[in-house]
């Protein structure tokens, strides 16, 4: 019976005393892998700063393993890859120096990173096919590339939880096919993955469980039970149509329902 | 060689000198995450600060240098805190709390005419009037900036580049720009005396903006700056020396020149380098095309 990772307990949270999200209840077994989805502006973001501790909880508990998070209070239990427009590319950075910034909480008080630290970044820029760019700074590499690093910068910590904040918002399809690849290997080999996302189709109906959000949990399942007609309408206001072939499911635009 | 010995056979210009090399290395050194996290007016704006703690500490008859400490510091908190408020840029904060500080300070002298502020050593510097005390304070600052920057450089560097990633990864990022903006106070407030209100902005920005049009790493860009404002600082004292100009315009004006041959450098070689891309890929249509024709003929 695998622990929980993550809980939130009635948990309304938001940035400056309005609530972008309210009363969540949710629980995510360590190993899992879920995607949370929702329209713009529905509180997937500020789901994952409840669990950073960047944004302010008005009501409820946000724990991760075990240990109530604090507004305010880092944690240094995660691996975060943000939103590829919050990094501006025009900084003297070199990606392996990139990749390093995800120690620089745990690692020693000193100007440089020791050897094996280092040795670890260009194993991992290797792993996700970024080798022969260490040195480069970081506005040379593509979108695709710039996320890969990202996702290299979370994991150098050896951290049991990786959480995505639109990992494939703006990627070309190779890209988004290695994200979910990488993700998914990750997985396999335990560790927990929480990721936000706005893509029904290629990313959402892939995963194994997806938490449908717009304020307050809409539904929780597998993309089975959660890509329903009803439930999207009730999340995003749009009516949709779900296509199913087997395993697949296709959420499409209703008006090409040719009935 | 009388250019560069004459001026050491007078004694301010050893000092002068000390006292250049040290500021232009910490400007120099803090200046590079100042424009990296597009906050280049704020030196300009702590400085313009001073005049609130100068003008009181004048008028009750204690060292006007107590009073500036005070309201730098002041005015990075405020800076600090009115910026992250909902609604208010940073630059706008920098404004903000930049000129009422400034505003509040000529209202009391103006109310005060007969207490005496030198505004003429606050506004522009002196740097030839530089004291030992002076020299010890400005190198005890820069002692204490090494160290902090030494332990600090990882949490800080990653807070630049990504404030809430490196929240995220259990950086306490808020309490690290909070910690930033006072150590740049105090970078400041004993520059003053050196340079001057008015151009203490042009010692933390010029050397790091012509550091980063080179740079391709913090490393590279954070010693390339330092080197840059302790190099100004020497050049523009040896001006300033024999051209009989003030010395901080002669060290700001040797910092723009930097600039300006960096900038033209480095645009002329991106041209340069567009210019050979260009010959290079249309020979190669060229070549193609001949190689197609003469295919095509042979058919």
């Amino acid at each position: 019976m695998a622990s929980p990772i993550i809980t939130f307990q009635g948990v309304t949270a938001g940035y400056r005393g309005v609530p972008a999200i309210e009363n969540i209840n949710l629980t995510v077994e360590a190993g899992e892998m879920i995607g949370i989805v929702g329209p713009s502006g529905s509180g997937k973001s500020t789901m994952l700063r409840a669990l950073t501790g960047t944004t302010d909880i008005y009501a409820g508990t946000v724990t991760l393993n075990g240990k109530s998070v604090r507004p305010g209070h880092p944690t240094r239990d995660i691996g975060f890859v943000p939103q590829l427009t919050s990094i501006e590319p025009d900084l003297p950075l070199r990606a392996a120096d990139a990749v390093l910034q995800g120690l620089a909480a745990s690692s020693r008080r000193v100007p440089w990173y020791s050897r094996t630290e280092r040795a670890k970044a260009y194993s991992l820029l290797d792993r996700l096919g970024l080798a022969g760019f260490e040195r480069s700074p970081i506005g040379e590499l593509s979108g695709g590339q710039q996320q890969r690093l990202l996702l290299a910068r979370a994991m150098i910590s050896d951290t049991s939880l990786v959480m995505l904040d639109e990992p494939t918002s703006g990627v070309d399809l190779q890209t988004l096919q290695d994200i979910l690849g990488l993700l998914a290997e990750l997985n396999a080999q335990g560790t927990t993955i929480v990721l936000t996302t706005h893509d029904l189709n290629w990313v959402a109906a892939g995963l194994p469980r997806i938490v449908c959000i717009n304020r307050q949990i809409m539904a929780d399942g597998t993309p089975v039970e959660v890509l329903d007609p009803d439930v999207l309408e009730a999340t995003y206001g749009a009516r949709v149509r779900i296509v199913r072939d087997g395993e697949r499911i296709l959420v499409t635009d209703q008006r090409l329902d040719p009935n | 060689m009388d250019l560069i010995s004459e001026p050491f056979e007078y004694a301010f210009f050893h000092k002068a000198l000390i006292a250049g090399v040290l500021v232009g290395a910490l400007c120099g050194c803090l200046g590079v995450f100042v424009v990296l996290r597009r906050m280049s007016y704020i030196g300009q704006g702590l400085s313009q600060s001073v005049l609130a703690g100068v003008a009181p500490a004048a008028i009750a008859g204690i060292d006007p240098y107590l009073g500036a400490v005070a309201a730098t510091i002041a005015a990075g908190l405020l800076i600090h805190y009115v910026g992250r408020q909902h609604g208010v840029r940073p630059d706008a904060a920098i404004g903000i709390v930049s000129t009422t500080m400034f505003a509040a300070g000529v209202a009391l002298i103006s109310a005060n005419r007969s207490r005496s502020v030198n505004l003429t050593d606050l506004l522009f510097g002196n740097i030839l009037g530089v004291t030992y005390g002076d020299i010890t304070l400005v190198g005890t600052v820069a002692a204490v900036m090494a160290l902090l920057g030494f332990a600090f450089y990882k949490t800080l560097t990653f807070t630049v580049v990504d404030a809430a990633g490196a929240a995220a990864h259990g950086v306490r990022a808020a309490a690290i720009e909070l910690a930033f903006t006072v150590a740049l106070a105090a970078v400041v407030v004993v520059s003053i005396r050196i340079v001057g209100v008015l151009l203490i902005a042009a010692v933390i920005v010029i050397p790091a903006s012509t550091a980063r049009l080179v740079g391709r790493s913090f490393g590279s860009v954070i010693t390339m700056s330092a080197g840059l404002g302790i190099a100004a600082a020497v050049v523009g004292l040896f001006v300033s020396f024999h051209v009989e100009i003030a010395s901080g315009p002669a060290i700001v004006l040797t910092s723009s020149g930097a600039f300006a041959l960096v900038l033209l450098t480095t645009t002329v070689a991106s041209a340069l380098l567009v210019r050979r891309t260009r010959q290079m890929h249309s020979s190669n249509s060229r070549a193609n095309l001949t190689a197609t024709s003469a295919g095509t003929l042979a058919k």
